[in-house]
């Protein structure tokens, strides 16, 4: 159950988005301060890499300053601005997948060692059983969509529940459910493959 | 099986712990405000504070180029769209149109499977499927995305994007006639006139009394039933006008989840799932097909499908176009393992239940025969 408090604050970030929208900066850098690390911290978890996480943070935060004026309710303002953060994630992943298809047909052209036989060899065998595991469950994690790793996110490291995580997203509960199940789904077989 | 998902969650979250610390001191998050802020001066002029910039050639070449990548796109969607063996089929056996589940297999990420007579139809793999409906002709999808509502000519792969999501993982429902969409977005309902593209909304959230998170039109065209979805512990299920007039309430508020209303093809019931939770770890939900009256009524539990962890999982219930039959995508009540879920027809009281396939990703949907 909301408390009065948390009204309060809510109607506080509505008004300082409303602000924001019509060209008020510090109402913005008020409204954005609290989110940033929050924010940044989905980022890396989604691209797991500092870099781009930050570039992705403040590409979204620049976006949502760009677009404040479009957003029709300004108690939505959350869920709009992680879809900016998703949107500028897949377009990193997207960077990132190009430049992989680059540089491994390019490393065929020169007959480099494959990637599997490096993976193994660097590490000499001394995985553990769950350093094993983790290793699969990270490469299964890897493959999943920006929209899915967000949503396993969303859901086990800030520890969301679904129905929270359906309505930070915007999205219907059942459809949360639906995608949630499938990216774990995902890595559950990655575990599974490695035992 | 509790200890393994134990561990496998405790694995998954120290994992994602890992990532998200990253080597970022509070230092950098200062630098990281400052670089936003600076950022946020420049782009002032771009939100009309200022000129925008007249770059008219320029426009012309991105147009050109835009359109020439639009068309090889759609020649490579027109290619991409693979029948498996052959079209779609109709199967004479069921009378009914194609019962077919949306999965993800080895033949592609996005995999529309005829159950009962085992072909496939791949959709293009560029689409984020979040959603699916097929439209009357039985020949049309209406494709969710975290984009938009896109609608697909399955025999010629052709696609547009007749509606873009406001927050995304919208979905959609058609009328009878296939001329509109009521789409889902943002938990309010809009219209789509598909002929003009044009978006009307017809009740938001507040109107509707919460966020939809469901809806479906029924047959006659003359209701849309939509559950508002306040989470697993408060639904709503009610009929709309398709103009947002009349909104009844007919179930609830219910101290539980309601998903996936059904319309009985003479408009009579409505059938739709309840789940439940207890807050138990191994098994917290249980899941229940219900029929009601849409007219008023007591809702008739007809199968109790029993109850499971089912995290994730999304149950769904079609009605069979001639009426006699009802499709899940559910736990399988006959099965050992509750999280064992299967794709599943019952008769009208719950009897007769015959598993016919593996569970979908989503709700299972009757090709309606054009």
């Amino acid at each position: 159950m909301k408390t009065v408090a948390a009204d309060r604050e809510w109607g506080s970030d509505a008004l300082l988005a409303d602000r924001a929208s019509a060209g008020d900066q510090e109402a913005f850098a008020a409204l954005i301060e609290p989110r940033l690390a929050r924010t940044l911290r989905t980022a890396r978890a989604i691209l797991g890499n500092d870099a781009d996480a930050l570039d992705a943070t403040q590409d979204a935060f620049v976006s949502a300053w760009v677009n404040l004026p479009k957003l029709r309710d300004a108690q939505r303002f959350d869920a709009w601005l992680q879809r900016m953060l998703v949107n500028r994630c897949r377009d990193i992943l997207r960077q990132r997948q190009r430049s992989r298809e680059f540089s491994i047909a390019t490393s065929d052209r020169i007959g480099a060692t494959p990637r599997s036989d490096r993976d193994f060899s660097a590490d000499g065998g001394d995985f553990t059983a769950e350093a094993v595991a983790r290793a699969g469950i990270l490469a299964a994690f890897e493959r999943l969509s920006a929209a899915d790793r967000h949503i396993v996110v969303l859901h086990h490291l800030h520890g969301l529940p679904v129905s929270e995580v359906a309505l930070q997203l915007g999205i219907p509960i059942g459809t949360a459910k639906s995608r949630l199940h499938a990216a774990r789904r995902a890595l559950e077989r990655a575990l599974e493959a490695q035992r | 099986m509790t200890s393994s998902r134990t561990s496998f969650d405790r694995l998954l979250r120290e994992l994602l712990v890992e990532r998200a610390a990253g080597t970022t001191a509070e230092e950098d998050l200062q630098t990281l405000m400052s670089r936003i802020v600076e950022a946020t001066d420049h782009r002032t002029q771009r939100r009309g504070f200022g000129q925008l910039p007249s770059v008219p050639r320029q426009l012309l070449l991105v147009a050109a180029v835009a359109l020439l990548a639009a068309t090889l796109a759609a020649f490579a969607v027109g290619v991409s769209l693979i029948l498996n063996p052959d079209p779609v089929p109709r199967v004479d056996d069921w009378q009914n149109g194609e019962l077919v589940t949306f999965q993800r297999t080895e033949a592609g990420p996005n995999t529309l499977r005829a159950v009962a007579a085992e072909t496939q139809l791949s959709l293009p793999a560029d689409l984020d499927v979040w959603h699916l409906a097929f439209a009357p002709n039985g020949r049309d999808l209406a494709v969710g995305t975290p984009d938009g509502i896109w609608v697909l000519d399955t025999t010629s792969g052709s696609r547009h994007l007749v509606y873009p999501c406001s927050l995304g993982g919208c979905q959609a429902t058609w009328s009878p006639d296939g001329r509109d969409l009521v789409v889902v977005d943002d938990g309010g309902l809009v219209l789509v006139d598909l002929a003009s593209e044009e978006a009307t909304v017809i009740a938001d959230r507040s109107q509707l009394g919460g966020p939809a998170g469901t809806a479906t039109w029924s047959r006659d065209g003359a209701w849309i039933a939509v559950v508002t979805d306040e989470g697993i512990d408060a639904s709503v299920l009610s009929a709309i006008r398709p103009d947002g007039s009349d909104l009844n309430p007919i179930v609830g508020p219910e101290f539980a989840g309601i998903t996936s209303p059904t319309w009985s093809p003479d408009g009579r019931q409505i059938a739709y799932l309840r789940y439940t939770a207890d807050g138990s770890q191994e098994q917290p939900y249980g899941i229940e097909l219900m029929m009601v009256n849409p007219s008023g009524g007591v809702p008739a539990r007809v199968l109790d499908a029993g109850r499971c962890w089912c995290l994730g999982l999304w149950p769904g219930v079609t009605w069979s176009p001639d009426g006699t039959q009802l499709a899940l995508n559910a736990p399988n009540p006959a099965a050992p393992n509750p999280d064992d879920w299967s794709l599943y027809v019952v008769d009208l009281d719950g009897g007769n239940l015959r598993v016919i396939g593996d569970v979908g990703l989503g709700p299972p949907a009757w090709q309606p025969v054009p």
